[in-house]
C-alpha cells in the first residue's frame, strides 16, 4: 500500500503493479477473497477479540470473554481480502474455571480455522492448532521470561493504543494509557529489584 | 514506546485524518519486521571505513563525515555529512543493503 498525491508518479505505477504479482507458478495472483477467521480454545482461555482489517461476525460462544480488547464479543470476524503479508492481532484472557488453579504443566490449546476464496476460485480451508504448556508466574517465572517475544508484544501494544486512539478514547487518555502500561510491566513486583530483571531478561 | 507515544499514530495533529488512518491501517496489516519498523524506525549510517551499521536513533549520531539513512516504513531519509565527496553518490549505491 502506499499514500500519494498523484497517479502519475513511478512509485504509485510500481506498487499497484505490485498488486497483481503472481505466485511462484506464474498461475494464481497472490490474493486471498472472503475470509473467514474463527477461533476455538481451550476451557481456560477466553477470546477478548481481534484487531486487524477485519469485522466481527458477531458469532457468540461460551469462550467469549466480557472483557473487550478490539472487536470483541465475538468468536469469528470476516476479512474481505488476504494477502501473503497480512497480520491480524487475536487477544485472550486466562480464567480459572469455577476458582480451580490451572494444573501444572497442562496445556493450553488454541485453534484458528481459517476458511477462504483462492483466486483460482476453489473453496479452501486451512486450520492451524497450538498447544502451549502452562506455567505459574509466582513459582515458574523463568519460563514464562524465556518464552515471552518482546517484540511481538511491542507490536500488538501499538495496535491496541492505535485502536484505542481511533474507537475508544481521545488522545491524552491514550498516552496515558500507554505510559501506564509501560510502568506496570517495568515495574511489576513494586521494588527496583524488577527493573534488573526487566533489563537482564529483555536485552 | 518512547517513539510510539510520538509517533504518526498517537500524535495526529500533523496529519489529516485520512493520512492518519492510512498509517494505522497499515499498522494493524503487516506482519512483524515491518511493524517494528513502524514503531521504532530504523537508522543506518554508511561511511568510506566499513559496511553500514545500524546506530542509535540519536542526534549524536550525526557526524560530517557519514550519510544517515533512515527507514521508517513510509518513508526513506537520506542525511548527508558535511564532508564533500570526491566520488559521486552512485558508487555508494553497491553498499546498500537490501
Amino acid at each position: 500500500m502506499v499514500m500519494g498525491d498523484s497517479f502519475n508518479s513511478s512509485l504509485f505505477k510500481q506498487t499497484f503493479q505490485r498488486v497483481f504479482a503472481k505466485d511462484s507458478k506464474e498461475e494464481h495472483f497472490r490474493m486471498a477473497f472472503g475470509a473467514q477467521l474463527e477461533v476455538k480454545c481451550s476451557r481456560e482461555l477466553k477470546i477478548s477479540g481481534a484487531i486487524g482489517a477485519c469485522v466481527s461476525m458477531n458469532r457468540k460462544d461460551a469462550t467469549v470473554s466480557d472483557v473487550e480488547m478490539g472487536m470483541g464479543n465475538t468468536t469469528a470476524w470476516k476479512f474481505c481480502s488476504l494477502t501473503p503479508s497480512t497480520t491480524t492481532s487475536v487477544f485472550f484472557e486466562v480464567v480459572n474455571q469455577h476458582g480451580a488453579p490451572i494444573p501444572q504443566g497442562g496445556r493450553g490449546c488454541i485453534q484458528f480455522i481459517t476458511s477462504y476464496q483462492h483466486s483460482s476460485g476453489h473453496r479452501r480451508i486451512r486450520v492451524t492448532t497450538l498447544a502451549r504448556n502452562w506455567a505459574d508466574p509466582s513459582t515458574a517465572i523463568q519460563h514464562i521470561t524465556a518464552s515471552f517475544d518482546q517484540e511481538c508484544a511491542t507490536v500488538l501494544m501499538a495496535r491496541l493504543a492505535s485502536w484505542r486512539a481511533e474507537h475508544q478514547d481521545d488522545g491524552p487518555d491514550v498516552l496515558r494509557w500507554v505510559d501506564r502500561m509501560l510502568i506496570r510491566l517495568v515495574h511489576s513486583r513494586r521494588s527496583p529489584s524488577s527493573l534488573d530483571v526487566y533489563h537482564s531478561h529483555c536485552s | 514506546m518512547f517513539h510510539l507515544r510520538r509517533s504518526q499514530f498517537l500524535q495526529v495533529s500533523n496529519n489529516s485524518p485520512d493520512e492518519t488512518t492510512f498509517y494505522r491501517s497499515c499498522l494493524l496489516r503487516e506482519d512483524l519486521t515491518n511493524c517494528l519498523i513502524m514503531i521504532q524506525p530504523v537508522l543506518y549510517a554508511y561511511t568510506f571505513s566499513g559496511p553500514p551499521e545500524p546506530v542509535l536513533l540519536d542526534t549524536s549520531s550525526i557526524q560530517p563525515d557519514r550519510i544517515l539513512l533512515m527507514d521508517t516504513f513510509f518513508q526513506v531519509l537520506i542525511f548527508h555529512g558535511e564532508v564533500r565527496l570526491a566520488q559521486p553518490i552512485s558508487n555508494l549505491a553497491g553498499l546498500m543493503p537490501l
